[in-house]
């Protein structure tokens, strides 16, 4: 974990100068973190058309919002790549049709988002994601993680799983519901 | 999220969604807005965040791609200070840049103006004749009429082209009424030995870079690769063999960048 850590609080110190207004800081935070918020926003929005300007947009956001993180809630990357996420499922969803094809290759039971939780900010949170998530029903669990990783929206997630609009509305929020129950509770 | 109109109600269940990015367009709207105005809402919002992060931790992991170079650019360009140049102690012509962009950014607040004028003082004005480095690399480009441009066709962009952290080389007029491209060279360095110089624009909602032909030919460049410049759009310099790039994406090394910035 040292690796991590430090990277970590590398990000962090990169971000709190750049709060500051440190242009040659922001200029090593892109460097240091560009090509995992253009893999973030290249797989959700699925359009490399759009990625180059996501990405200019996500960084101007950062640039403004530094002052805002807050390093006892989020580890940096994570904070970052929010940003990167939100701003890409804004543009899908507000602003453009997608290709929705990409979909079918993904195996979302072995995706990133239940890889080991070695790459966690603390691992002990990313396992009790982990377990609470595999305490899902398993084509909910699915939904969930094409949701969150993916950007699938409800149509999307519907045609794959071949359900109503309004039960995947239904299933998700059932789902969301018991993830938050889980993680807030006892731990399983 | 069926309401009264005044205020907006909202179960967990919304928020969770908002996170996930599942709600439809409508409701992400809504969404928001509760999330500016409803301290309660950004709560909930923020909770759920942090349940969800450990994905994020897995997501961006998952598969780094590098980005185009010409990104960056363009976002120190957007920074205060209009960025790169501003900080290097490239003096008197990071100035100068800085200068033009903020009357760039006057012209584009000032209604009334015509193209053809907006045009004529984006150059003309802000830098001077003798930096114009008038060696034969960059023949001088002919001086334009603008001919009564249509309204749709009506446009002018400037960029300002500069190697990373050093002076402004070129600045690229984009003139939508005259369809062509007017390179005025600043300070430019010769492309090396055996090699020359191709322009490309970038971003502005293009899927890759579109050569827009080579600085070498002449100071003035047909316009037709450029569809529809947009605020956004970049160009950019890269170093090609003679004749150009042979695989219609640039090959190397990209030396000179600059946003367009509308003019009037």
């Amino acid at each position: 974990m040292r690796v991590a850590t430090d990277a970590r609080s590398e990000l962090a110190g990169l971000l709190a100068e750049t709060a500051k207004g440190d242009q040659s800081a922001f200029a090593e935070l892109y460097r240091l973190t560009s090509a995992k918020l253009y893999g973030v926003i290249l797989r959700i929005s699925r359009r490399p058309d759009l990625a180059s300007e996501l990405l200019q947009e996500t960084y101007l956001k950062i640039w403004s919002n530094a002052g805002r993180f807050d390093p006892e809630r989020a580890s940096p990357i994570s904070w970052m790549a929010a940003i990167a996420r939100n701003r890409a499922i804004d543009a899908i969803r507000l602003q453009s049709e997608r290709i929705s094809a990409a979909a079918e290759e993904l195996e979302p039971e072995d995706g990133p988002g239940l890889a080991a939780p070695r790459h966690g900010p603390d691992p002990a949170d990313a396992m009790s994601l982990r377990t609470c998530m595999e305490g899902l029903k398993s084509d909910d669990r699915r939904m969930v993680l094409l949701g969150y990783l993916y950007g699938l929206s409800r149509e999307e997630l519907g045609d794959r799983f071949a359900l109503p609009v309004n039960t995947v509305k239904t299933r998700l929020r059932r789902a969301l519901a018991a993830l938050k129950g889980c993680l807030d509770g006892e731990p399983a | 999220m069926a309401n009264p109109p005044d205020r907006e109600s909202w179960d967990d269940g919304d928020a969770a969604e908002y996170v996930l990015g599942t709600l439809d367009a409508e409701e992400r709207r809504a969404a928001a807005r509760l999330q500016a105005d409803d301290a309660g809402f950004a709560f909930a919002v923020r909770a759920w965040q942090g349940r969800l992060d450990a994905l994020t931790e897995g997501l961006v992991e998952a598969e780094p791609v590098d980005p185009p170079s010409v990104v960056w650019p363009a976002i120190a360009a957007r920074l205060p200070g209009g960025a790169l140049g501003a900080r290097t102690g490239a003096a008197d012509a990071g100035a100068e840049v800085i200068e033009l962009r903020q009357r760039l950014r006057y012209w584009r607040g000032t209604t009334g103006i015509a193209a053809a004028i907006a045009a004529m003082l984006a150059v003309g004005v802000i830098l001077p004749r003798d930096r114009w480095a008038p060696e034969g690399l960059f023949p001088q480009p002919p001086a334009q009429q603008a001919e009564a441009p249509s309204d749709a066709a009506r446009g002018t962009y400037v960029a300002v082209l500069q190697p990373g952290g050093a002076a402004p080389a070129f600045v690229a007029e984009v003139n939508l009424a005259t369809n062509s491209i007017s390179l005025r060279p600043l300070r430019p360095e010769p492309a090396p030995e055996g090699r020359v110089y191709e322009m490309w624009v970038v971003g502005g909602g293009r899927a890759a870079p579109v050569s827009l032909g080579l600085l070498a030919e002449g100071g003035e460049l047909p316009l037709d690769a450029l569809a529809g410049p947009t605020d956004g759009s970049v160009l950019a310099v890269s170093v090609e063999p003679p004749g150009g790039s042979p695989t219609g994406a640039p090959t190397g090394d990209v030396v000179f960048t600059g946003e367009l910035i509308r003019a009037d």
